[in-house]
């Protein structure tokens, strides 16, 4: 079963992409689709498919990007969203908009920036070796304030909030290039992270470049975290669910061996999640982020409760 | 030989060391004694470069320091050959033999005893090939049988590699049958070097430092220490 597992998460992707590509406020028959028929194709490919891809890779990206954190942390309870990193991109990508509307077209690259820069001032102001309830609960301190100044900054201008349901090709085509230019970062520094098994204290004494190795870390993950914010929003606690998802299904896997199932499960929640949210009660269309937020919200809260190896640690 | 000049160390403005100086013996086991509180583990942090003295020098600092503590944590489940890799990919036959480690190799570590996870961990330190092995009270978890296996492995191992060895041990008694050195911090930061064989019968300077009456009792060919 172990061996298939991974097939088995990507064929469901598949075919969840297939029922997406379908199913919606109009729906679409697999005849006409085969059968050429234009209108069907033209909405598959300028509204559906590029919807789809930001959701395939936005859910892989948010798992890896937890996955990868809790990695150089050391600690199991965090995500970019619990660590306030989502909701401070996307105030400052709207701060920047607001003020340069001209950058409008390359908003997920800018939501790439602002990304990087939330994520080296946090870990720049952060108090270093932090209990982790502590460093929970600093983050959700600074999630908090900068959601706030989103809502407060959204109703009084008027700026309309990031969703799933107004993106582009060129906007998907962004994302792909974050996407890779955060893999670059990772694969230079991707050896060394075997040795966050080890206390900060014996991977120095072994000579590894534990802080190096740290921020390549957090530049790709807060890279990956603004750009896919810019186009879906705020979706809070999956990054750190999602990790747990893989390791509860194979719990003698080292983190670094967790990482395809870890993103499979980020893109095929966030994409059957989003496909719920546009038909369940179409032609009206519900918040993505809410729908997923029912899911990960309760299960980071059994996580908690049951404690279990990580939470202690 | 790792030599410590005239160093201080001065924590929220309370003074720890003063105007140390001391040279650990090479080839050797060395062990630091010394009441709770007076800046054991401090010392030790100094030694590996993890923290900088406020004045004075650390010289001949050897290239391959390893380190061992009470209670060493891990992030990951990983099993016993995986942390041995961690340290050096290549497994040490006569260190595996030593520590009888081959029939756990696989086993993950959460799933052994104590003793047996200190014993993979002193794997893991001698993978490394130090050129001075630190041990931080390695034996405080351990029951009595583990205690003595982990210290005659070592002695074992030490004597066959000629490794530098300095080890923090509460147990005097073990401090004196495991090493050839004394190392004897004070509560006034003071730190006195002798010859194991010296020191054991300074009766009353040990007392002093641990502000506890002490007696030597000999029995058939051993000599004890014991709390009046």
């Amino acid at each position: 079963m172990q061996k298939y597992y991974r097939f088995i998460l990507a064929g469901l992707v598949l075919i969840s992409v297939v029922i997406a590509l379908l199913v919606g406020s109009t729906t679409i028959s697999l005849a006409a689709v085969l059968h050429g028929q234009p209108d069907a194709w033209q909405l598959i490919i300028n509204y559906r498919l590029p919807r789809i891809l930001v959701a395939v890779i936005s859910g892989a990206l948010i798992g890896v990007s937890g996955l990868l954190m809790q990695v150089v942390l050391r600690n199991h309870l965090v995500d970019n969203s619990i660590l306030g990193i989502m909701n401070g991109s996307q105030f400052l990508l709207m701060a920047i908009l607001v003020i340069i509307p001209s950058m409008l077209d390359f908003n997920v690259v800018i939501g790439g920036i602002t990304g990087i820069l939330l994520t080296i001032a946090w870990f720049l102001v952060s108090p270093k070796n932090q209990a982790p309830l502590r460093l929970v609960l600093l983050g959700i301190a600074t999630a908090m304030t900068f959601q706030a100044l989103t809502n407060i900054a959204s109703e009084g201008l008027g700026v309309p909030l990031p969703t799933l349901s107004t993106v582009d090709w060129s906007q998907v085509m962004q994302l792909i290039i974050m996407t890779i230019l955060g893999c670059l970062l990772l694969i230079m520094i991707w050896p060394n992270l075997r040795y966050f098994a080890l206390p900060t204290r014996q991977v120095k004494l072994l000579g590894i470049a534990e802080q190096k190795t740290t921020w390549f870390v957090l530049l790709a993950v807060g890279l990956w975290t603004g750009a896919l914010t810019s186009l879906i929003g705020i979706v809070f606690f999956l990054g750190a669910i999602l990790p747990e998802i893989s390791r509860f299904m194979s719990p003698n896997k080292k983190s670094q061996h967790l990482i395809w199932p870890t993103a499979l499960w980020g893109s095929l929640l966030l994409l059957n999640a989003d496909t719920i949210a546009r038909t369940i009660l179409a032609p009206k269309e519900l918040p993505t982020s809410a729908i997923l937020l029912v899911i990960s919200g309760p299960l980071f809260a059994l996580m908690l409760i049951k404690g279990g190896y990580h939470a202690r640690h | 030989m790792l030599d410590i000049n005239h160093l201080s160390f001065n924590r929220d403005n309370h003074q720890l060391f003063h105007d140390l100086s001391v040279q650990l013996p090479d080839h050797q086991i060395t062990a630091l004694i010394g009441p709770n509180g007076v800046g054991k583990s401090t010392l030790i942090q100094l030694l590996t470069g993890e923290l900088l003295p406020t004045s004075g020098t650390i010289k001949n600092r050897p290239k391959r320091i390893a380190l061992l503590s009470q209670h060493n944590q891990l992030f990951e489940p990983l099993t016993v050959r995986e942390l041995l890799a961690l340290a050096n990919d290549t497994l040490d036959p006569a260190v595996m033999q030593t520590l009888q480690l081959d029939a756990l190799l696989d086993k993950e570590m959460t799933t052994l005893s104590g003793g047996q996870q200190q014993l993979a961990w002193l794997g893991f330190v001698l993978q490394q090939q130090p050129d001075l092995l630190i041990l931080d009270e390695p034996t405080t978890f351990l029951d009595l049988h583990f205690q003595e296996l982990f210290l005659k492995t070592l002695q074992q191992l030490q004597q066959e590699r000629q490794t530098t060895v300095l080890m923090v041990l509460h147990d005097l008694n073990q401090a004196f049958r495991y090493s050839q050195n004394i190392w004897l911090l004070q509560q006034t930061g003071n730190l006195i070097s002798a010859p194991a064989t010296q020191m054991h019968h300074q009766v009353d300077l040990l007392s002093d430092a641990f502000k506890t009456p002490l007696q030597l009792i000999k029995s058939a060919d051993q000599v004890i220490l014991q709390p009046k």
